[in-house]
């Protein structure tokens, strides 16, 4: 009997390339959400106008909001369907254990968060090519990634945590789920019942402040708060017994 | 050399036991038989010693380790099932390739083979397969695996007779040449009765009997005569089933460490000794109905 000895980074490199293209149709999903953003940023700006005998302004704003709100959808979404039992269960005829695999799983939703955040930035500036093609329209604020590569990255970087942020809050409510719903549904209750309270409210509101300070410190709180959701989750699986 | 030992598992489903004092071990390079009744413990045992799931209580060591989230024990062990899923973006090729990386013994070459016997072609995907052929394509890949503990959990179901033959087959051949740990679960004992060294009965998620097929074999004696000599003969012993054939005649199945009856007495009176099959055996050991389906069906 000669048995085989693998290590853990090896079988989980195996295993992210794996999953990577087992999730490679998500990426299908991102598109087509991200090509809904862009309408909806096109059709939606907020505006105003100013009207005199010689000049007649029409200012219009166009903010990626929308793409950013339905990416991070996207990524709450993937988050949660890699939980599942079928997703889960999908690993297991290969080598694997429990914490390995949602190690995996993490890993396959930075690299997800990274894509989706490159992806929601340039749909940005497609939302900017289609308002210049537009007659009579002049860009005010026309930063780019080369005349201001510092604004392009620090957004970048933001859109990506802001991202993974979402998915891995998807990705711990899933894992809770699959744990117990009565927990889940106490956790979420207990959420939005602080959210009423003056405690509750002045905590969420000093993270938003914090994180309003400068993108180190929006970047640290998303940091803090997917790393705490990652590492519950994966703590989570490790006890989860797999069907099939 | 023991590969897989148990000592006093339990597990419990919410408040039901399915598995209750599981004692046993499991030598190196066997071929055990899992058999048993529906809803006798036999999957939820093959996921523990996977590591799929976890016992209630005792101790489980797969090559002296626990299973539950153990990578070494997951390398070297593979649990084939109908419920096997693959993710469904992957076609059957896909899916090989991915083993070649997973496995350190992985078998390409048989494992091509193989499908391409079975008629799989590599580029349908794992889901659109009729039961039978998803079934084959799990005993290839479980196969070709080449996992020093090896877990069959009713891999023939929904295979045709002439697939069922050449699987087993399939599976004497690469275990002779590979030999390693097996264990296989399945209602077909009859038909796999040749490739099996060792039978573990399980029975209402109790260990019924863990015996060398023939030790099974020589386990249990056929008696066939009339009712009234039978009946007198077998008085005071423990009867393992019984069974009215015609009015008068009768079929009778003792332990045979019991029957140290003079043979030429009872050819006198009429009454023949019968071998029973292992597959039967394991039935009557099982069976806690009194009559059987007839009875059912006569006021």
């Amino acid at each position: 009997m000669s048995l085989t000895n693998k290590t853990f980074a090896e079988t989980l490199q195996v295993q992210v390339k794996f999953k990577l293209h087992a999730y490679l149709g998500m990426i299908v999903y991102l598109i087509m959400v991200q090509i809904v953003g862009i309408l909806m940023s096109l059709m939606g700006p907020t505006g105003m106008s100013s009207v005199s005998s010689f000049i007649d302004i029409n200012a219009e704003m166009y903010t990626p909001t929308v793409l950013i709100f339905l990416s991070n959808l996207w990524a709450f979404y993937v988050g949660l369907l890699m939980t599942r039992h079928d997703q889960r269960a999908d690993i297991m005829p290969f080598v694997s254990t429990r914490i390995m695999s949602s190690i995996g799983d993490v890993v396959v939703l930075v690299a997800l968060a990274v894509y989706a955040g490159i992806t929601a930035m340039l749909s940005n500036y497609v939302v900017r090519i289609v308002i210049l093609l537009k007659s009579n329209k002049h860009m005010l604020s026309d930063e780019n990634m080369f005349s201001a590569p510092e604004v392009f990255i620090e957004n970048l970087v933001a859109f990506i945590f802001f991202i993974l942020c979402f998915a891995a809050v998807g990705y711990f409510l899933g894992m809770i789920a699959q744990k117990s719903k009565k927990v889940l549904f106490i956790i979420v209750a207990v959420f939005f019942s602080m959210l009423f309270t003056s405690f509750g409210q002045e905590i969420l509101l000093g993270t938003i402040k914090i994180a309003q300070f400068g993108l180190f410190s929006f970047m640290g709180v998303m940091i803090i708060l997917s790393a705490s959701c990652f590492i519950v989750a994966t703590f989570l699986a490790g006890n989860l017994e797999v069907k099939g | 050399m023991s590969v897989i030992q148990c000592e006093n598992i339990e597990k419990k489903f919410r408040k039901k036991k399915a598995l209750q004092n599981i004692t046993f071990q499991i030598e190196d390079e066997k071929i055990t038989g899992l058999v048993g009744r529906n809803g006798t413990g036999k999957t939820t045992l093959l996921r523990i010693l996977a590591g799929f799931t976890k016992q209630t209580s005792g101790t489980v060591t797969v090559f002296d380790k626990t299973p539950f989230n153990n990578l070494f024990v997951s390398a070297n062990s593979i649990l084939i099932n109908d419920q096997m899923q693959f993710p469904g973006s992957f076609n059957l090729q896909d899916i090989l390739n991915y083993a070649t990386e997973f496995y350190g013994k992985w078998d390409a070459e048989l494992a091509a083979r193989l499908l391409q016997y079975f008629r799989l072609n590599p580029q349908s995907y794992h889901s659109d397969l009729s039961k039978g052929m998803k079934n084959t394509f799990n005993f290839i890949f479980g196969l070709a695996t080449r996992c020093d503990v090896t877990l069959f959990d009713e891999p023939i179901n929904g295979m045709d007779e002439a697939v069922r033959k050449d699987v087993y087959r399939a599976l004497l051949k690469d275990y002779l040449a590979y030999p390693r740990t097996i264990i296989i679960s399945s209602h077909f004992l009859d038909e796999m009765e040749h490739l099996l060294e060792d039978i573990l009965l399980l029975d209402e998620g109790k260990v019924a009997l863990h015996k060398s097929l023939d030790e099974l074999r020589e386990y249990a004696v056929g008696l066939l005569g009339p009712t009234e000599a039978i009946k007198r003969w077998t008085a005071g012993l423990e009867v393992l089933h019984e069974k009215q054939v015609v009015s008068n005649q009768m079929y009778t199945v003792l332990k045979a460490q019991d029957c140290t009856f003079n043979e030429q007495q009872l050819l006198q009176e009429g009454i023949a000794f019968m071998p029973v099959s292992a597959n039967d055996l394991c039935l009557y050991l099982t069976n806690s109905r009194t009559g059987d389906i007839d009875d059912v069906f006569n006021e």
